[in-house]
């Protein structure tokens, strides 16, 4: 292999892990975001029922 | 006209048609393309990865504190990534090892690399697959294992033993106060430490003989039953967990090393290879010990715990 092939190559396995990573990445993105929501969900109901009790 | 006088004919023409797919195209293009010889661009290649597992396997500050705010944990979140971030770090080792590859073996053709590479991925999934096969049944043999007879005996023998310390040492402080010379500062026979200078000073204070024989008798009233039952369950442990772990590490030793081979270089990839998975075993060990035995421990004995098998 030439050089200029070498670094080709080298482009071409930085671009494929770099592809993998993020499609993964989003998948962790996912898992971050709903734990948020359901903390959200939870924060919400537990304001919901506060205010139930103080209604009552 | 030049390469660079192309790119920059072909920006403002995306800008002027406001195509930001287009701009977003070139700007990842630039951001692949490495500068200099094969030796540089190996280790910007190898940098930038570095960089996007870092990027790619943190919660970002906004992030953290949306958490911490929502009475979040960012303990179960990270228990829950860990996974993820493992396979985002094994995809940056894997690229870095064929770009170091690339980078050290000029005399590799172009063909004996991408048929090595292809080895290597048959090796990873054939690896994989043995490693899903172990550890999906550890939470059903750590269930198993809790709930045997040895282990109950056990953490049975080695929860009376700690009170009987607790009694003993509440009997050694009422027994010999007031003379801090025939008195050791700390009482801590704790997994049947030598108990001869308590019976001693004991002695110095006229204490009672049954007293006395009691603190005399103490490491061995735990210490045999203790030691047959650590016994009998780590024989148990080693039938359901360690052998089944001693045979894949056997397999991924004798296959990695053919594959990847055991010289120089090639062995350090094979031992980067080896640990990856036994890494993975680790993680999927304690995630099936929280999810399956919570606030169980697995493997006691009078050293202390030890949770990981050891050979």
């Amino acid at each position: 292999m030439t050089p200029e092939e070498k670094v080709k190559k080298i482009e071409e396995i930085y671009n494929d892990a770099i592809k993998k990573m993020e499609e993964i990445g989003k998948k962790r993105q996912g898992i971050v975001g709903n734990y948020i929501k359901d903390l959200e969900v939870k924060k919400a109901d537990a304001i919901r029922a506060s205010i139930n009790l103080k209604g009552n | 006209m030049t390469v660079e006088n192309d790119v920059f004919k072909k920006i403002s023409m995306l800008e002027e048609n406001k195509d930001v797919a287009g701009l977003e195209d070139i700007k990842q293009t630039a951001e692949a393309g490495f500068e200099g010889d094969v030796a540089g661009a190996a280790e910007q290649a190898i940098s930038r990865l570095t960089t996007k597992v870092e990027e790619l396997t943190t919660t970002s500050l906004v992030q953290e504190n949306q958490i911490h705010n929502l009475a979040g944990n960012m303990d179960e979140v990270n228990k829950s990534t860990e996974i993820i971030n493992n396979q985002i770090k094994d995809i940056a080792l894997d690229a870095q090892r064929q770009v170091d590859e690339i980078n050290n073996n000029e005399n590799n053709s172009n063909v004996e690399i991408i048929e090595k590479n292809k080895r290597i991925e048959e090796l990873d999934l054939e690896i994989g697959g043995l490693l899903e096969q172990i550890t999906a049944v550890l939470p059903e043999k750590m269930k198993q294992l809790v709930n045997s007879e040895s282990y109950k005996k056990l953490i049975d023998l080695n929860e009376k033993r700690k009170k009987e310390e607790k009694s003993l040492a509440e009997l050694y402080f009422k027994l010999t106060e007031g003379d801090g010379s025939h008195r050791r500062i700390h009482f801590s026979p704790g997994e049947y430490g030598d108990t001869e200078q308590y019976v001693n000073d004991l002695k110095f204070f006229n204490t009672s003989k049954d007293i006395i024989t009691r603190f005399e008798e103490y490491k061995d009233k735990f210490k045999t039953p203790e030691n047959n039952a650590s016994n009998e369950f780590n024989s148990e442990y080693r039938k359901l967990i360690t052998e089944d772990l001693w045979k894949f590490e056997e397999e991924l030793g004798s296959k990695s090393d053919k594959v990847f081979g055991i010289d120089g270089q090639n062995k350090e990839d094979s031992k980067k290879f080896k640990q990856k998975y036994l890494d993975r075993y680790q993680t999927n060990y304690s995630l099936a010990q929280e999810n399956s035995i919570p606030g169980k421990v697995l493997y006691v004995n009078t050293m202390g715990t030890i949770i990981y098998p050891q050979k």
